[in-house]
């Protein structure tokens, strides 16, 4: 029997942790789900692409406890660590390794705005209670149900009502040592009426160890209320799963950014709800695999209420033998009139074994809406770089460069000179050692 | 031929016209203006039958009739024109197909001859001459893909194909350079005659250089609050409206010229 | 008048094509098994090969399970009360010349606006005539037999042309493609079938028109086509049935074989019952269309749907040689209580391949329009093309529209792009015309056919026309 399958069946009995017992209710209804859930397989239609039980046949999908960490070598550890961060940032910065809140790299100073869960207060403990797992179709979800089932900490982000946040949150997960272990990432942001905030996510795994990380981010942006939340995914040699759920009120705006690398695998679900009439959001990514990786992106906009936009912008580069999947779903509720809604997927296949599949969907219900949505699938332009080329700059430099201008759209957009040239830097190191073939 | 009294018109529940009376003899040219907001285009859509704005009160007798009671299709036939500030765009639909399936209804219910397609042919392309508009503008989609000067000289290309009798022309000089302009006005001067007649939508007096007026009203805040012959015009072009506002009620939104 | 009382208004259909015409039938007991299949067979006088086909078509089917992944809502269909043959008696000796058909099934389809009669006929359009299970008359015949054009009933080439069956049939659409393809194997009863010869440009436009008459019948009908290297055929269908309570389904197979060079344009007019207002009745369109394109060879599909209960149906083109091409031209309507989930898979395996998809789907009344397609490039498709266009229009609120385009890429130098919108038939479009003088039941069917021109123009010119006012009926019945 695949160890995947035995969690589920006799998880609720085994590993139901004693911690923060406040969270009960929360692992005792997850646990339930669970019982009803199965690991998704290709038939399922929003799995199609994966053969998830291969994919994940090595990892350990439960904790066994959190993750201890190897107090000797923390120090130098930490030395090396801290090199992979945004230099020159100024933020409040959260720094988790292997899901352990590391103090030491961060700084916690004067940030009253974010809290672990294990040390909330009363009333924190009520507001964490009270919005966990309430995203509508949570239900539905093996692996954000199994992240409740085992959830023991996490943190929490919360905007009081017209506060406007005076530098953005970072927040870093860090994947440092090499036994196979699962982390449960699990972060909560609240931006009550009217607040305004940034945030950048940084994920990565500088000394290339592996894992698998399940992650479960709630954001509920509330009416009038403005969030940047900006996603690097920088962590190759992580196999990770992230449920990502927004919910926006009236008047709110919501920005992400997402710069993914893929790995063994790496599925990114997120799904937006316009829930209060004139919200408005913009949701930008670019991804690149290559190897064997695997990257698939499933984003779903559900327009709710009338009057709402919404915008995604999707880059793919996928190379060597890599595998990347782009569903993108625009979903019009009946009531959802003068939405305006827009896609765009554009992906460039460096390579003649890899696979890209892309599946933009509309589902419309509402007749006073302007939806459109566009994909392609194609090559390096070669006449830009044949100019390239003719202005002698080597082929492969050529390349390299035509790439980076291909994502530049997405990472132009990220909060931050910092955070740019740090993403900038990144990708044209990786985009360098593109595959050499592939055109003719 | 117009006879527009005490007319009140709400949008959306909101009343924008708050008793306008103006009357329109055959022959004459009356231009109207005002600042933003002050009701001319409610007033041109009101007289077309445009959904949504709805008269409250007042009466509107266009040649005897009772043009409020009418569909929007039968104020056209009737010879109702409407130059609009913003022609849409329908894909697909060629303007040869649509100018031809217009002037065909617009016949049949005035009793006239149909025109074989030669004849309307030929007509079709006189008239994109004289608005200066390629006739290969007859195949495109109505209104697809147009410049906006070209939407607007393509409105007077269907004024002069229709011949109507009252010719409503919103804004039509709005966003246009000063050759396009010459275009338009030309267009609406060759049309006039002693039988037919114009109310010119505006906002700026330019088009009044080269189109003149019998009469010049103000619109301000739903009513006419001034009325005079063209020097009017000349007058608002210097001093603005606010001059004329100070007499009236407070409105919403402080005026822009 | 209000844009939604003008749709509200007119929602109530008319169905022209909806009498019934009174021959006496034989017609099969309700209820399919392998006796059935043999009865069917043995009615058709069929060689031993074909009976083995069918039986193993069959038992395959019996193994297979109903598909549930399109967006269509129906209850489960009873196989066992659907009587699975049906033709007039007067086909038993099957009538040589139109002089010994029947005077009631020429009414039938005079009453359909397609004159049998050679003179009276479109000019050089030759067309077999199915009439529930069973290909009535093909016109024609020896003119197209002197450019060695062969077009005669399927039933026919089974007897006469075992070698071309025994190669082609199947060899497009497997048996076990697909549920209702297979359960077509086993029971079907007639339809048509098309050879053209190396190098021959078939003179005239071929057509088949379908018509389902008996109650509780089903029609599996199956067509194959054949064009031979460097070869050009042009070919229509029309589809109509009675409006009855009760739902009818409608399963065909169509085969398309593009030899090197060859050409084959398929165009569909199907007007099938649709239903009435509240969705009862109306024929259930399960159809499997597919070609296969050899080197330099080109399909196209145009199809204008405007009838059945529900559409599932997605003609497709394996594109196999080298620089062959494949066209999808659509235009789907649905009203009422019509759904649709219709579209195209474009297989690219061949270098140099190129495929258009057109897609126009108009949602009214409470009709469900769903595009699905897929377009797949495999690694050795270089320099493979692909270009989508998907585009709706929603007329009224209870509407809805679908778009789900699968797309699979995995060779660098292939180039796909897909495009979808959707829009409305706006107020300010109604307006403008209105405002001209042209009524708003007038300008809801340019705007509608404005939208559905690029579809079109890809039609035969003798259909295009009747393309035009098939929809401006429809719509007629369903929108303003």
């Amino acid at each position: 029997m695949n160890n995947l399958q035995q969690i589920t069946t006799d998880f609720s009995n085994e590993h139901t942790s004693q911690k923060n017992l406040w969270l009960q209710g929360i692992r005792d209804a997850a646990s339930e789900r669970l019982k009803a859930l199965q690991l998704p397989t290709q038939k399922t239609e929003d799995w199609k692409y994966l053969k998830l039980e291969e994919l994940l046949a090595d990892e350990q999908l439960d904790v066994q406890s959190m993750q201890v960490r190897n107090s000797k070598s923390d120090d130098d550890i930490d030395e090396l660590l801290s090199q992979s961060l945004i230099k020159d940032l100024n933020a409040y910065r959260l720094v988790f390794v292997n899901g352990v809140f590391v103090n030491g790299l961060s700084h916690l100073d004067s940030n009253p705005y974010s809290t672990l869960f294990s040390e909330a207060n009363t009333a924190q403990q009520q507001l964490i209670v009270d919005h966990l797992d309430t995203s509508h179709n949570y239900y539905h979800d093996y692996f954000s149900s199994l992240n409740s089932a085992q959830l023991e900490d996490g943190l929490l982000i919360h905007i009081p009502e017209h506060c406007e946040v005076d530098k953005p949150f970072y927040i870093v997960n860090l994947t440092q040592g090499d036994q196979p272990k699962t982390n449960m990432m699990r972060l909560l942001i609240i931006a009550e009426t009217g607040s305004k905030a940034t945030i950048i996510e940084h994920e990565d795994a500088p000394l290339k160890h592996t894992s698998m990380v399940n992650t479960v981010i709630e954001c509920f942006v509330n009416d009038k209320a403005h969030i940047t939340h900006s996603r690097l995914q920088l962590d190759e040699s992580v196999t990770s799963i992230c449920n990502h759920r927004v919910k926006q009120g009236h008047h709110s705006t919501y920005q992400q950014h997402q710069i993914s690398l893929a790995s063994k695998l790496k599925r990114n679900d997120l799904t937006v709800s316009l829930q209060g009439e004139y919200a408005s959001n913009d949701i930008r990514g670019s991804f690149y695999g290559r190897h064997q990786q695997t990257i698939d992106n499933h984003i779903c906009m559900q327009h709710i209420a009338p009057n709402c936009s919404s915008n995604e912008v999707f880059r793919g580069l996928v190379d060597d033998q890599a595998n990347a999947v782009f569903n993108g779903r625009i979903h019009i509720h009946p009531n959802a009139q003068k939405t305006l809604a827009e896609l765009s997927n554009k992906n460039l296949l460096l390579s003649s074994t890899a696979t890209i599949n892309t599946k933009p969907e509309l589902e419309i219900y509402a007749d006073d809406v302007r939806c459109s949505h566009g994909a392609t699938v194609g090559q390096i332009n070669s006449e830009a770089l044949f100019y390239l080329q003719s202005r002698g700059i080597p082929r492969v430099e050529a390349k390299r460069l035509l790439s980076l201008a291909f994502i530049a759209e997405i990472v132009e957009q990220l909060p931050h000179n910092s955070v740019r040239e740090f993403v900038t830097q990144r990708s044209s190191s990786l985009l360098s050692s593109l595959h050499h073939e592939g055109e003719r | 031929m117009l006879n527009v009294k005490n007319l009140k018109a709400k949008i959306d529940g909101k009343e924008i016209l708050k008793g306008l009376n103006i009357e329109v003899k055959p022959g004459e040219v009356h231009a109207i203006m005002g600042p933003n907001g002050s009701g001319k285009s409610t007033l041109s859509n009101v007289l077309a039958g445009r959904d949504n704005y709805d008269a409250t009160d007042g009466t509107v007798m266009f040649e005897g009739k009772d043009l409020l009671t009418l569909l929007p299709e039968d104020r056209a036939r009737e010879g109702i024109f409407l130059a609009f500030q913003y022609p849409v765009e329908i894909p697909g639909v060629s303007n040869l197909e649509f100018l031809k399936t217009s002037l065909e209804c617009l016949h049949t219910y005035q009793k006239k001859p149909l025109l074989s397609a030669v004849e309307f042919m030929k007509l079709a392309r006189e008239k994109c001459r004289l608005v200066d508009l390629d006739t290969g503008f007859l195949k495109r989609g109505v209104n697809e893909g147009f410049s906006g000067g070209e939407k607007k000289r393509n409105e007077i290309m269907q004024m002069l194909m229709l011949e109507p009798k009252l010719c409503l022309l919103d804004e039509t000089d709005s966003g246009l350079d000063i050759d396009a302009l010459k275009v338009v006005a030309d267009g609406i001067n060759q049309l006039r005659s002693p039988d037919r007649s114009f109310i010119l939508i505006t906002h700026y007096q330019r088009l009044l250089d080269y189109v003149q007026p019998d009469f010049v009203h103000v619109l301000a805040d739903g009513k006419i609050i001034k009325s005079g012959g063209s020097e009017l015009a000349l007058e608002l072009e210097e001093k603005g409206y606010s001059w004329l506002e100070s007499g009236t009620e407070q409105s919403a939104n402080p005026l822009k010229v | 008048m209000s844009e939604s009382n003008v749709i509200d208004e007119r929602i109530n259909s008319s169905y022209d094509a909806g009498f019934i015409t009174d021959v006496e039938m034989q017609t099969f007991d309700p209820g399919l098994n392998e006796n059935v299949i043999r009865k069917i067979s043995a009615k058709k006088n069929e060689p031993e090969y074909m009976l083995e086909w069918r039986l193993k078509a069959y038992k395959q089917w019996l193994e297979m399970e109903r598909p549930e992944w399109a967006q269509v809502n129906y209850p489960e269909i009873d196989f066992e009360a659907i009587a699975y043959y049906s033709s007039p008696k007067s086909q038993d000796d099957a009538p040589k010349s139109l002089a010994e058909v029947d005077p009631e099934l020429l009414r039938t389809y005079e009453k359909l606006g397609i004159p049998l009669h050679e003179q009276e006929m479109l000019a050089g359009v030759a067309v077999d005539i199915v009439f529930d299970s069973v290909s009535i008359i093909t016109t024609f015949k020896e003119k197209l037999a002197e450019s060695g054009v062969i077009f005669c009933s399927l039933s026919e080439a089974i007897i006469e042309h075992p070698e071309l069956i025994k190669k082609y049939l199947g060899s497009v659409v497997p048996v076990k493609d697909n549920y209702y393809a297979a359960l077509n194997c086993s029971v079907f009863s007639d339809g048509s079938f098309v050879y053209i010869p190396k190098g021959v440009r078939c003179p005239m436009e071929l057509s088949t028109y379908f018509r389902i008459n008996e109650m509780n019948t089903g029609q599996f009908e199956r067509t194959l086509i054949i064009a031979d290297e460097g070869s050009y055929v042009s070919y229509l269908e029309g589809c109509t049935a009675p409006s009855r309570d009760e739902n009818q389904l409608h399963g065909a197979v169509v085969e398309l074989v593009a030899l090197e060079g060859a050409q084959i344009k398929y165009s569909t007019v199907q007007n099938w019952y649709p239903g009435d207002e509240n969705g009862k009745g109306g024929i259930y369109n399960f159809v499997t269309k597919r070609g296969i394109c050899h080197t330099n060879a080109k399909i196209s599909w145009t199809q204008v749907e405007t009838g059945s209960a529900i559409t599932w149906k997605y003609p497709s083109v394996i594109l196999m040689g080298d620089n062959s091409v494949g066209e999808f031209y659509s235009v789907a309507l649905t009203r009422n209580a019509q759904q649709a989930d219709t579209g195209t898979k474009m297989i690219h395996l061949g270098r140099n391949t190129r495929s258009t998809i057109i897609s126009k789907g108009i949602s009214a009344g409470k009709g469900s329009n769903t595009y699905r397609g897929l377009v797949n490039i495999s690694p050795k498709a270089e320099g493979a093309r692909n270009f989508t266009q998907c585009d709706s229009l929603l007329i009224g609120d209870k509407c809805a529209a679908h778009t789900f385009p699968y797309i699979v890429s995995k060779n660098p130098s292939a180039i796909v792009e897909h495009e979808a919108t959707t829009s409305k038939v706006s107020e300010d479009q109604l307006f403008l015309c209105q405002q001209r003088g042209i009524d708003p039941e007038k300008a809801v069917s340019m705007i509608v056919n404005g939208f559905c021109k690029s579809v079109f123009k890809e039609l035969p010119m003798e259909f295009a026309v009747e393309a035009g006012k098939l929809l401006e009926i429809s719509l007629e019945g369903a929108v303003g």
